[in-house]
């Protein structure tokens, strides 16, 4: 089945938006908190946990999507979350804690919350997967025919809530799909110091579910297996487990040292970076023009510049409403 | 049958090659169709079970690729000691093809006198990429396994003892034919079982699933019960040894297809021939990207062609058992050891 000409150079131009929005921000983030790190300095307090390099699991996934389809996402959300289509001005406003954010400035970068589209993301590891299995509950129990997504990472997968969220889904045949974006490492913790298995994919059976392992790091990939995993859904036919083997070109958080991955880990990661392997196979298939190319970039930088604009142009939340907001 | 590979043996024993591949048997087909997963706690049962079995022939040694899901370790101690002695090769492996290939040919520059592969068409190919005359003894752990061998893990460790120490009499193997994709004057790739031509840009997820991107195939070695595109080549006749069948999909003959696990339709043939060894196939213009053995791998350019050549060769089981049945049995000593860890 031929992909969309359309998708295809979305997901691309997606891709390049995101890794500017990550490069811009750690730019910002490290401005002002040297020479001695002090994570409450600057224009954007609190921790960092950039997606640099993890961007093919975001773009191939959200082609599938219709409006009304919950995505939930981690303590490193912020290309799921661009991929899905959140007002970017005011998720860099949240990030730069400002008013004008999503959640007027009182979650941070790892608590992005949006209705339209529906989009939650949290610092508590696995905490989205059961939040993605009632969103489908939901879905199932008023006759929609929305699907919702649970992005995780490989470290995610030994929490009790992943078991129990798949088992779930499972039994009651819920309309999710998780997506695990395996990038090797738990904060620090290699893959295999932590997990009894080499595939997480391997774990769907057990649950009744088919699992896929997507080995590459291409939007490709992601996009075609996506496809069948959300059509599967969405058709009432149940869940299933994506695996994507991903990179994180960066450390697990800003201000971290990254001393556990040798240079040479690193540099292979560099020379496959998805986003340039990507592009340059758009512009050898005839599918864009290096001027073509160009031009998105270009696109892209000035929406995000904007947003950055617009976040440090933008209020900061008044003393006297530090408990609006904050309960339900 | 052209000379075998040189031999040499192992602290005095024959060598034999393993290479299992954590990643077979996981693509899309688990959702597209009914394809199961072979999990890595499955391929180490059916490696350890293949261990063993090789205790019941004579003695040898394993020199195996030290695996990317650690599964040739859970399957020595599964086989609590009822295994030949075993060595890794030093590689370390990272999961990719890459691994299957250096190791194949690791083990043709050692001399190794067969090599076993777990896993499905896509390790046969990348193996034999590394070792192109290898005596292969393909243990089926993939989806559609066209090539790979169905039978009793325990059996097959016997019979591939028996075939690699030379303790049966006649010719254990039987010679494939290859096919040999030249994208550019640099670049070849093998394939064991088809070469497919599709129409769409991507290598994507890699698997083939839908029959409407298909444009042309050349296919050898397609058993009448095989899935996947040599089912298609399987209906229109069989194929002579040392041939192989180039077929162009589109209107003309509908054929009845089994593309995968679960995965049954039908397809329209427009042309088909079949083509002897040391034939060369142009592909088509409207094919774009290249698949081997079930998967999406090369970009097509325009001087790219497919050569069908002598490839390696596959034990066949039955032939090696019925053999033994002849054979005087005391003659034959056993080859279970401890399971040594020579390093």
């Amino acid at each position: 089945m031929e992909i969309p000409r359309d998708h295809l150079v979305d997901m691309y131009s997606t891709m390049v938006k995101i890794r500017y929005f990550e490069e811009r921000l750690r730019e910002i983030y490290f401005a002002d908190k040297l020479p001695a790190f002090d994570i409450g300095a600057g224009e954007i307090p609190g921790e960092m946990h950039l997606a640099a390099g993890q961007e093919p699991v975001a773009v191939g996934t959200m082609p599938h999507l219709k409006p009304g389809d919950a995505i939930t996402a981690t303590h490193r959300p912020h290309h799921v979350a661009i991929a899905q289509g959140l007002d970017l001005n005011r998720m860099t406003a949240e990030i730069f804690g400002k008013d004008t954010g999503l959640g007027h400035g009182k979650g941070g970068h790892m608590h992005l919350f949006s209705t339209e589209p529906n989009f939650g993301c949290s610092g508590i590891i696995a905490e989205g997967m059961p939040v993605a299995v009632g969103a489908a509950l939901a879905f199932k129990k008023l006759g929609k025919d929305n699907v919702a997504i649970a992005f995780f990472g490989e470290g995610a997968a030994n929490q009790g809530a992943f078991h129990e969220s798949l088992n779930l889904a499972a039994l009651w045949n819920l309309p999710v799909v998780f997506v695990c974006e395996d990038n090797g490492y738990a904060i620090s913790v290699p893959k295999d110091a932590s997990t009894a298995i080499a595939d997480n994919s391997d774990r769907a059976s057990a649950y009744g579910m088919p699992g896929v392992l997507v080995p590459e790091n291409d939007p490709v990939a992601v996009y075609e297996v996506a496809r069948e995993a959300i059509a599967r859904a969405r058709a009432g036919d149940g869940p299933s487990l994506i695996e994507v083997r991903t990179d994180r070109l960066w450390g697990h958080f800003e201000g971290d040292a990254d001393a556990y991955r040798s240079d040479e880990f690193k540099d292979s990661m560099t020379s496959r970076d998805s986003l340039v392997v990507y592009g340059d196979r758009l512009v050898e298939e005839g599918i864009l023009t290096t001027a073509g190319r160009e031009k998105i970039t270009d696109t892209m930088h000035g929406e995000v510049d904007e947003a950055i604009d617009f976040a440090r142009n933008s209020p900061d939340p008044a003393p006297e409403d530090a408990l609006l907001h904050v309960f339900s | 049958m052209s000379t075998p590979s040189p031999t040499q043996d192992h602290h005095g024993l024959p060598i034999v090659g393993l290479i299992a591949n954590p990643v077979a048997s996981k693509d899309i087909r688990r959702l597209v169709g009914l394809a199961r997963v072979v999990d890595v706690e499955e391929k180490a049962n059916l490696i350890a079970r293949l261990l063993v079995g090789m205790t019941a022939g004579p003695p040898l040694v394993v020199l195996a690729l030290d695996d990317s899901g650690g599964m040739v370790r859970r399957a020595l101690r599964l086989t609590r000691g009822k295994a030949p002695s075993l060595e890794f090769l030093p590689i370390e492996a990272d999961g990719s093809e890459r691994d299957t290939h250096d190791a194949a040919a690791m083990l043709r520059a050692r001399g190794a006198r067969a090599l076993v592969t777990v896993g499905g068409d896509g390790t046969i190919r990348s193996a034999v990429e590394g070792w192109p005359d290898a005596r292969l003894v393909p243990l089926a752990a993939g989806t559609n396994n066209a090539v790979a061998i169905v039978h009793e893990p325990t059996m097959i460790g016997y019979a591939t003892s028996l075939a690699a120490t030379g303790h049966v009499p006649g010719d254990a193997y039987d010679r494939l034919t290859s096919m040999v994709v030249h994208t550019d004057d640099s670049e070849s790739s093998t394939a064991v079982v088809d070469v497919v031509g599709v129409r769409t840009h991507w290598t994507g997820a890699r698997a083939l699933w839908e029959p409407d991107d298909l444009v042309e195939a050349v296919v050898a070695n397609a058993r009448p019960e095989a899935v996947g595109i040599a089912s298609i080549a399987a209906a229109l006749g069989p194929i002579p040894p040392r041939h192989a069948r180039y077929i162009r999909f589109g209107s003309g003959r509908t054929v009845r297809a089994i593309f995968g696990p679960g995965l049954v339709g039908e397809i329209s043939v427009a042309e088909y021939h079949t083509v002897p060894e040391g034939t060369r196939i142009r592909l088509a213009s409207a094919t774009r990207v290249v698949a081997l053995d079930g998967e999406r791998r090369l970009i097509r350019n325009d001087d790219a062609h497919v050569e069908v050549t002598p490839g390696a060769f596959l034990l066949s089981v039955s032939k090696t058992l019925a053999a033994r049945s002849r054979t005087d049995r005391e003659d034959i000593p056993s080859g279970q050891h401890a399971g040594d860890l020579l390093s």
